[in-house]
């Protein structure tokens, strides 16, 4: 299974989950703790988790959550510099892996190559717009796509 | 510039020159309901101040006297001595609702500020890339507000009223319709972006009723509380950024924060 970026997940989730770890559990929580920390339902708590462990930024194990070296760097950088790191991470990640090998694309030639790729996430009623808005949210962001009319455009 | 922790029972501190000052505020509806009475309240330069009441004790009201939106029944507000009778492109609202005008880009959305102030097509551009660019939106420039999430979405309004240079910025509750997590981190960045980018900004004064987010940002806390609305208590909040709630002074802080908001004796809240 390739992993993927979760369409629930957003920037300033992963910012908050990594401040919440860092300053308020010195790096290391219990999940359930966490839970109850942030006053959030495990559901609406999971997304960001799991983005943001295969992005590199925390270690999930066994209901334990920790921050990495490359999470602590990444809250005490600058936009520009986090922006840089959140680029990186995502490039072994869907749906950027596939868009990187299409260059440019509309979302139905991705959503296409996705599904050739086995990559089921977006195979849902709501697939186009939340492929839309994973790309915008963590792509644009990121400075990893630029947007051009219905095109999204990998930049050099 | 910071003062040693303190924790006084009312207003009054001398400060000498200040950025934002309401002074002598009363304030009624015109049903004869008394809303404020005697409110001081004083914004320092490079000050975050946060203002705490029950809810329904005028917050949101006292935040439009203090940028000149709503004039008061007597007392003023002095912007650098100067005193505001109208509103002024220097003291911009942040809104609790997330107000971004779907029809519109981000750019669009953002350059209604400098456009608003008769600023030239092509310098307001600049402008509002600029301030798109401090908030981290490079790149979503042609995007509609429908392509983006909440927190995102934020931004962009926090954007435009960046955009209009303000000296003050004056929130309303601007992470109230955001989930907690997303809420931190937007709070963390937001900080951030306020005082680190190179604007004219001066301070910030941030309406909520979420304690610990105010203890997270804020310098210095006004409690109102009663009926009429006084201003019952000053808190100078002296904790290291970034602020952890696991920090002993935090929750002896919240503790004389929850004290001072207890109901009023005897008469019933709005």
């Amino acid at each position: 299974m390739a992993d993927v970026v979760d369409p629930n997940s957003r920037i300033a989730d992963l910012i908050g989950l990594l401040y919440v770890l860092n300053n308020m559990f010195d790096g290391k929580a219990d999940l359930y703790m966490l839970e109850k920390e942030m006053e959030v339902d495990l559901d609406e708590l999971m997304p960001i988790v799991y983005t943001a462990s295969m992005m590199g930024f925390v270690l999930f194990e066994t209901g334990d959550l920790s921050i990495t070296p490359l999470g602590r760097e990444l809250i005490k950088s600058s936009i520009k510099t986090r922006k840089e790191l959140i680029k990186k991470s995502l490039k072994d990640l869907e749906p950027f892996k596939t868009a990187l090998s299409l260059g440019e694309f509309e979302l139905e030639n991705l959503l296409e190559a996705l599904q050739e790729r086995g990559v089921q996430t977006f195979n849902s009623p709501t697939g186009h717009h939340d492929v839309e808005l994973t790309l915008i949210e963590w792509g644009i962001y990121s400075g990893l796509l630029r947007k051009d009319g219905d095109s999204f455009i990998v930049k050099s | 510039m910071r003062n040693p922790a303190n924790l006084v029972g009312g207003v009054g501190s001398g400060q000498p020159i200040s950025l934002l000052e309401s002074v002598n505020i009363h304030f009624s509806y015109e049903n004869g309901y008394k809303v404020f009475e005697n409110i001081n309240i004083s914004v320092g330069q490079d000050k975050f101040v946060g203002i705490v009441g029950p809810s329904g004790i005028g917050k949101s009201t006292l935040l439009r006297i203090m940028g000149g939106f709503l004039a008061p029944d007597s007392g003023a507000t002095y912007l650098m001595g100067k005193k505001i009778t109208k509103p002024t492109p220097k003291v911009v609202f942040v809104h609790q609702s997330i107000i971004t005008f779907p029809w519109m880009t981000a750019l669009e959305n953002v350059m209604l500020s400098p456009r608003s102030m008769k600023v030239p097509q092509s310098e307001a551009e600049i402008v509002a890339m600029k301030a798109l660019e401090d908030v981290g939106l490079q790149g979503f420039e042609e995007l509609y507000p429908k392509e983006m999430s909440g927190g995102m979405r934020q931004r962009v309004a926090i954007a435009r009223a960046l955009a209009a240079n303000p000296m003050v910025l004056l929130m309303d509750e601007p992470f109230s319709h955001l989930d907690e997590l997303t809420a931190e981190g937007l709070r963390q960045d937001i900080y951030n972006i306020l005082f680190r980018v190179d604007t004219p900004l001066k301070g910030v004064v941030l309406v909520s009723h979420n304690l610990t987010e105010v203890l997270e940002l804020a310098d210095e806390i006004y409690i109102l509380n009663n009926i009429p609305a006084t201003v019952v208590g000053k808190l100078v909040v002296d904790i290291p950024r970034p602020r952890s709630i696991r920090n002993p002074k935090f929750s002896e802080y919240l503790d004389f924060l929850y004290t001072k908001l207890s109901p009023p004796g005897g008469k019933k809240n709005e």
